[in-house]
């Protein structure tokens, strides 16, 4: 046995023992309320505990109930919390009438952010699926483990046995720390490659109003899985009604919101997206054309608003360690310059999360100057890295329509995401450069080059991160042994079919959901598993917010 | 063949030999280095099943654009290799060497496959470096593992 399968399997009966531990510890508390919780079958990610107040929400077939989660769940009441502080101050902020231009836009961006008053319910703002705490993703660890981390959106669904009985999203919300550095979508010709854009299949593509994340913060309160606005103007409309309205007016300028609103503009600002009374009809509010133009272009205010906040300090600081080490202000421990190495090296992760220095193999010598002190540890590309199908999402039960008439997912687990090759066949309408569509064969399957910045950062410890498109993968060991390890070993199977004598995730990886353009950079990297724990230790130097 | 004719053909081929150490060394200032013009990839079939291998070598870094793909050509018959298998790849232009893999999916149980292997650009520009045709032999079937 190589000292690589050794450590494996250590992990692994750490893992069986700690998922034991946990089910001894959880049933007893919830067999006292008298609702056991059925039976896991799959193992639960390592320090992970079902929260006592979440054990009644656990469904046979290893569901959740996700109005149950929503009412109990911990990291959702810290989330709420956390939005009301956060609003207030912004708020408070606002009001003081101290900010200079430059802040104000951005100011104005956070009440947005944080204003759960702008879905469909009132009840679901942006940070809902992107907690600051979390790295700007998904805050929940329990959807993390059983959704994948896609969160819930404005609408419950109250068809009797319905599952799941709240829309939700097909993937892991994606963080947006420094997304507002990625520029507008674009095919590089000399390099045959698609550049830039927001989401992970670079459908926001900041064409319009030449910036990605503006676009990019345009889609969810319009998504009929997240906030469901059924009409840009119906955001607007929340905006003036708002209580920080003179605030936009004070950046955007008096009478900005000042619109002739219909008299039924409440009743159709409160039904959702996709709802069948709407026929499809995208802008159900009757406005005037001139009312219809100011709405429109306060809808790109709104979030270039949003851009400006993701762009401040509060959410792309450049403060982690490594920028400090970058500034020669502090120095790598031993493991985390050995991450580091590796990181560059022999795990050619940085030929993509690119680290503004120059590269060397391992065993090299780096005499390099940093190519740049703001690196953004992501090319912004796109690749298909063949992740397997993540079968527990609850997307793939959305097939049937919910009580507005709406099914999200008419495919059902037949869907399969394609990431940018949805994009670029026409599955969210027509890409805006038509030319795109003849790349669609070289694009199936990929999805963006996160940045590897706050991949890290966590709530608290024991907090389990989702993690890629799909949130397959539950911790950043688990990423870099996915990359190390793909292709030594490849089982034609479903996640949760691994033949007996494998481990899913550890000697076992199901096969990919979309073996099209499946990038054979990674795959075996020849890392040992110490090696993989010390990129994760470099990997833990690029959470923002260090103190040298 | 008369003295003449000997000492025409001698000429020629000195002639030839001559414009090759001519030759070489422009080639070699065109921007690309000879020995990765010249040299051979030795490919190593990383692992095998019954329907699926995974093919590796390794050259000196092409250059060129970021986004290559590793190419194979492979089929039954050595002399008729009329299948493709593409894995795009990314360079590191850090890196000196570059190490190309393709993922062959769909073989048949218990077969023999030859191929070759190669490499282009993203917009379709070759990579000087190619391989010899080789062998290898995909497992019965009903395995569920592949062979390391």
């Amino acid at each position: 046995m190589t000292r690589m399968k050794c450590s494996e399997t250590f992990s692994l009966l750490s893992i069986a023992g700690l998922t034991a531990l946990a089910m001894l510890m959880a049933v007893p508390d919830a067999s006292a309320q008298g609702t056991p919780p059925p039976q896991l079958n799959f193992l639960l990610p390592a320090g992970f505990q079902i929260p006592p107040a979440d054990q009644q929400c656990i469904l046979p077939g290893e569901r959740l109930n996700l109005q149950c989660i929503l009412a109990n769940d911990p990291d959702v009441k810290r989330i709420i919390a956390e939005e009301a502080k956060l609003e207030a101050q912004a708020l408070a902020a606002a009001k003081s009438g101290k900010l200079d231009p430059y802040h104000q836009v951005e100011n104005l961006g956070k009440l947005e952010i944080f204003d759960p008053n702008l879905s469909v319910n009132k009840n679901v703002a942006c940070s809902y699926c992107h907690d600051p705490a979390a790295g700007y993703g998904n805050g929940v660890s329990i959807l993390s483990v059983f959704t994948g981390g896609s969160s819930l959106g404005s609408v419950p669904i109250t068809v009797p046995g319905a599952y799941p009985n709240n829309r939700i999203a097909k993937r892991n919300p994606q963080s947006y720390t420094y997304a507002s550095y990625f520029p507008p979508l674009h095919y590089n010709q000399s390099q045959a490659d698609f550049y830039g854009g927001n989401f992970w299949d670079g459908r926001a593509t900041g064409y319009k109003l030449q910036n990605s994340a503006a676009e990019q913060a345009q889609d969810p309160p319009l998504d009929p899985e997240e906030m469901a606005n059924p009409d840009s103007a119906c955001v607007v409309w929340k905006l003036s009604q708002s209580n920080y309205k003179f605030f936009f007016e004070v950046v955007f300028g008096v009478g900005s919101l000042e619109i002739n609103w219909p008299s039924d503009v409440a009743t159709v600002c409160s039904t959702p997206k996709g709802a069948a009374s709407l026929g499809g009809n995208p802008t159900p509010v009757q406005l005037s054309t001139s009312d219809r133009t100011l709405s429109n272009k306060d809808f790109d205010e709104f979030a270039q608003a949003i851009a400006a906040y993701e762009s401040s300090d509060s959410v792309s600081p450049f403060t982690s360690k490594f920028d400090y080490v970058l500034a020669g202000k502090a120095t790598l421990t031993p493991q985390e310059q050995n991450g580091y190495d590796l990181f560059r090296g022999k795990g050619s992760c940085n030929t993509c999360h690119l680290d503004g220095r120059s590269s060397t193999q391992l065993g090299g010598s780096d005499t390099g100057q940093a190519a740049s002190l703001q690196p953004l540890f992501t090319d912004t590309t796109y690749n298909n890295l063949g992740l397997p199908k993540n079968v527990r999402l609850p997307w793939y039960s959305e097939d049937t329509p919910d009580q507005w008439g709406f099914t999200g997912n008419p495919l059902g687990f037949g869907f399969t995401d394609e990431g940018m090759g949805l994009f670029l066949d026409g599955y969210y309408g027509a890409p805006p450069d038509l030319d795109w569509g003849v790349q669609l064969p070289q694009f199936e399957g990929k999805f963006q080059t996160s940045t590897a910045r706050n991949a890290a950062m966590a709530p608290y410890p024991g907090f389990v991160k989702a993690y890629m498109h799909n949130g397959y993968l539950l911790s950043l060991k688990e990423v870099v042994h996915f990359y190390n390890t793909r292709d030594v070993y490849p089982f034609p199977v479903l996640s949760g079919h691994c033949p007996s004598g494998t481990v899913e995730k550890v000697t076992c990886w199901p096969m990919p959901e979309d073996p099209n353009n499946e990038n054979t950079t990674i795959g075996k990297l020849g890392l040992t598993s110490e090696e993989e724990d010390d990129i994760v230790a470099y990997l833990r130097t690029l959470v923002d917010g260090y103190k040298p | 063949m008369t003295r003449l004719n000997r000492l025409r053909l001698a000429i020629a081929i000195s002639t030839m030999a001559l414009s090759l150490l001519f030759v070489q060394p422009r080639l070699a200032f065109a921007g690309e280095s000879s020995s990765t013009r010249l040299a051979s990839a030795t490919p190593v079939i990383e692992s095998v099943s019954d329907t699926l291998a995974f093919i590796r070598w390794t050259t000196q870094n092409p250059g060129g654009t970021i986004l290559h793909y590793a190419v194979v050509r492979y089929g039954k018959d050595p002399n008729n290799l009329n299948l493709t298998a593409e894995s795009p790849t990314r360079i590191n232009p850090g890196h000196s060497e570059m190490v190309f893999r393709v993922r062959v999916a769909n073989l048949k149980p218990g077969t023999t496959y030859y191929y070759k292997v190669s490499s282009e650009q993203a917009g379709g520009i070759s990579d000087p470096v190619t391989s010899a045709v080789n062998q290898f032999t995909t497992r019965p079937a009903n395995r569920m593992s592949a062979e390391k």
